[in-house]
């Protein structure tokens, strides 16, 4: 289980002073679950980003008896070699984070040892792709993936396709009153959670639909994109131009439906612009 | 779908290629391949590898290549398991993309292009004696490649003179002699062809730095392994000493060993060679490591017509991909004997393959030469390092306390 204790006495100080007392209280908890049944049950801690650093390691010190399975968020992610220095303070691993968008920001976090549980949003940090390529970016660093939840049942079959096929993931969130409170509302099929396991979606494709009911819904707004806007090229003059310097997709898709006259005119002239360039300039080359 | 039988092929004509076939009780054929060590990748391939795969589902491609990696890095990864993974790695993708009807670069992101922009190797094969050429009539060679579309080519013209102190001392004069071929192609035609230089590790660090530095003018596409890459800090000492990109290098196997290089800063042109490094799955997460520091990467050939296809498929899928390897003298002179269909080659361009999985066969009489050594393998044995026998596990009876699985 996951559980953020030190969260709200985070606000009076904004992260900035923390009275042991106070902590202390907001430990019980955790304190009461180790009594009571020891290690049957993983913790984790998640600070949602409240702390500053002496705050942060401070709590991290704290939590140590208590066998945290990992620290998440305690400060915010601004400087990884900060985050680093939190990580030397504890010996639970410091796990981030769902707020990091692209392989880009977890670079750092990631190979400068800071992050040792790499937890990305699938539906924040670029989706399948992105987080394919975050999570082989943790495995050089023999670092595993536990993708982040609480945001909706689709991102959750999204997580399953990636946790079922990359070697390196740990384990997957999910919120138990989200799940049985409204997701199974607005996909078909559900969630495949069972007995403590995400199991592997059955369908092909990402394994669910959105329920025809939503799509009926009195509260719903629905806005539909269907007209081609790209400045893109149209296929067959691009093919005709053994371009050097393009290598450019040529799968532009072909269809002019939906550009109007004007659009259109504008859109060839830019390419013919370009076209007798691109010609020039090989020309000179050769 | 179900692994029912591995075969090798080797023949005597080509005594460092072997080719792999992963066959299924669908009927479906994968091919793999790889280069160097053929004897000992054969013998990794049928009494390690293999048994792990047979009666297994093929689909599993990243699960088998960690199962087989782990039973190989247990005692330490070396060069020729990591070939033998990287071939079956490649007939598993093979497999996979004909079973889903459609080639493997759709399963790995989809195309981001339909060819890339190809570089000569100078080779010699039969009529084709660019190696030689290059040395006689260096205007001539550039002429003709450029004549072809191929606008870039490379060139080791470093490697005869390392021969007589291993690399160990420099004569001024002889790098000046050696270099003439390029500056007779620059004074001849400009910058109208790029010029990559290999060095295949034969120096060390000062000399290359010399090197790099006398070479500075004649501004190349690249230096490749003027070192070998044994050792990130001198590479990066070597990068910091030019501007002209360092390559690095068909010689580092996966992603953990290629990763010190890009992370440090040390490589600015990643080099993978798919059949050596890990296979397809591997070369795309080296890609994707590459692009973390805004690398491009440049695959490897020098190996074989299936390794071509291979990279084809990495090449056309991965946004980072600067230029593929291609050695004509090889691919004109004794490629297409092997497979069927071949790769295309247009205006300087590798097309994406068409076909469904790999793209290609090996064509069914290579088996049937007398030059031929063929090898059948198709018992199943499980990898010991997760078998219940293991001597590390606690005795049955107590196994039910200590695991909550």
């Amino acid at each position: 289980m996951k559980h953020g204790p030190s969260i709200t006495i985070a606000t009076p100080t904004d992260g900035q002073l923390l009275h042991p007392k106070d902590l202390d209280i907001a430990l019980k908890p955790i304190r009461e679950i180790r009594d009571a049944v020891g290690n049957d049950i993983m913790i984790a801690n998640d600070g949602h980003g409240k702390w500053a650093l002496p705050q942060a390691i401070q709590i991290a010190e704290a939590m140590e008896p208590f066998d945290i399975m990992w620290q998440e968020d305690l400060m915010p992610l601004m400087n990884p070699s900060s985050l680093l220095r939190l990580q030397e303070a504890t010996s639970a691993p410091i796990c981030i984070s769902e707020r990091l968008l692209s392989r880009w920001q977890f670079r750092e976090f990631i190979e400068n040892g800071a992050a040792r549980i790499v937890m990305p949003d699938l539906i924040w940090t670029g989706g399948i792709s992105e987080v394919y390529k975050i999570a082989v970016m943790a495995s050089v660093q023999q670092v595993p993936v536990a993708p982040h939840d609480a945001t909706g049942p689709v991102n959750i079959f999204a997580c399953a396709q990636i946790c079922m096929s990359i070697p390196n993931a740990m384990i997957m969130e999910h919120v138990r009153p989200f799940l049985n409170g409204w997701y199974s509302d607005f996909v078909e099929p559900n969630l495949p959670i069972e007995h403590g396991w995400l199991h592997a979606p059955q369908e092909p494709g990402i394994g669910t639909r959105l329920r025809k009911q939503v799509f009926e819904r009195s509260d719903v707004t629905i806005k539909v994109t269907d007209k081609d806007v790209r400045v893109g090229l149209p296929d067959e003059d691009w093919e005709s131009v053994s371009d050097p310097f393009v290598t450019t997709p040529l799968n532009f898709d072909n269809s002019r439906n939906g550009r109007s006259e004007e659009l259109e005119a504008e859109v060839y002239d830019i390419w013919r612009y370009r076209k007798q360039q691109i010609i020039e300039s090989e020309s000179d080359q050769l | 779908m179900k692994i029912t039988q591995i075969k090798t092929i080797r023949v005597g004509q080509f005594p460092d290629v072997i080719w792999v076939q992963i066959h299924t009780n669908a009927g479906i054929v994968g091919l793999g391949e790889t280069w160097y060590a053929a004897t000992t990748v054969e013998a990794a391939i049928h009494d390690y590898f293999g048994p792990l795969l047979i009666d297994k589902d093929p689909h599993e491609v990243e699960a088998h290549w960690q199962t087989m990696f782990r039973l190989s890095d247990h005692a330490g990864y070396g060069g020729a398991e990591l070939r033998a993974i990287s071939a079956l790695d490649i007939a598993l993708w093979d497999i996979k993309g004909q079973a889903l009807k459609l080639p493997i670069y759709e399963l790995i992101g989809g195309v981001t292009r339909h060819r890339i922009r190809i570089y000569n190797t100078l080779g010699v094969y039969g009529d084709i004696k660019d190696g030689y050429d290059i040395w006689r009539d260096p205007v001539g060679v550039a002429k003709n490649l450029l004549g072809e579309g191929i606008r870039s080519m490379k060139i080791s013209p470093t490697d005869f003179i390392a021969r007589s102190s291993d690399g160990q001392l420099l004569f001024k004069k002889e790098l000046d002699r050696v270099l003439k071929p390029i500056r007779d192609i620059r004074d001849a035609l400009g910058m109208d062809i790029q010029i990559a230089n290999d060095g295949h590790g034969k120096w060390n660090l000062p000399n290359a730095i010399r090197i790099v530095k006398d070479m500075e003018f004649l501004k190349l596409m690249w230096h490749e392994e003027l070192i070998s890459p044994l050792n990130e800090e001198a590479h990066l000492r070597l990068q910091r000493e030019t501007n002209t990109p360092i390559a690095v290098a068909e010689r580092l196997m996966t992603s953990y060993q290629h990763r010190r290089f890009i992370e440090s800063g040390a490589v600015r042109i990643v080099m993978p060679d798919l059949t050596w490094t890990g296979g397809i799955s591997e070369t795309r997460k080296i890609a994707i490591l590459a692009s973390t520091h805004q690398l491009p990467i440049a695959p490897h050939d020098c190996v074989g017509p299936v390794n071509m296809f291979a990279a084809a498929h990495i090449c056309v899928s991965q946004p980072n991909v600067m230029i593929m390897e291609y050695n004509r003298a090889m691919a004109l002179g004794w490629y297409s004997e092997f497979v069927d269909p071949m790769f295309k080659v247009i205006d300087g361009f590798l097309m994406a393959p068409e076909e469904p999985g790999l793209g290609t066969r090996l064509k069914p009489e290579i088996s049937k030469r007398p030059d031929a050594t063929v090898r059948f393998s198709s018992e199943s044995r499980d990898s010991w390092l997760t078998s219940l026998q293991r001597y590390t596990y606690p005795p049955k009876d107590l196994r039910t306390e200590i695991s909550q699985e």
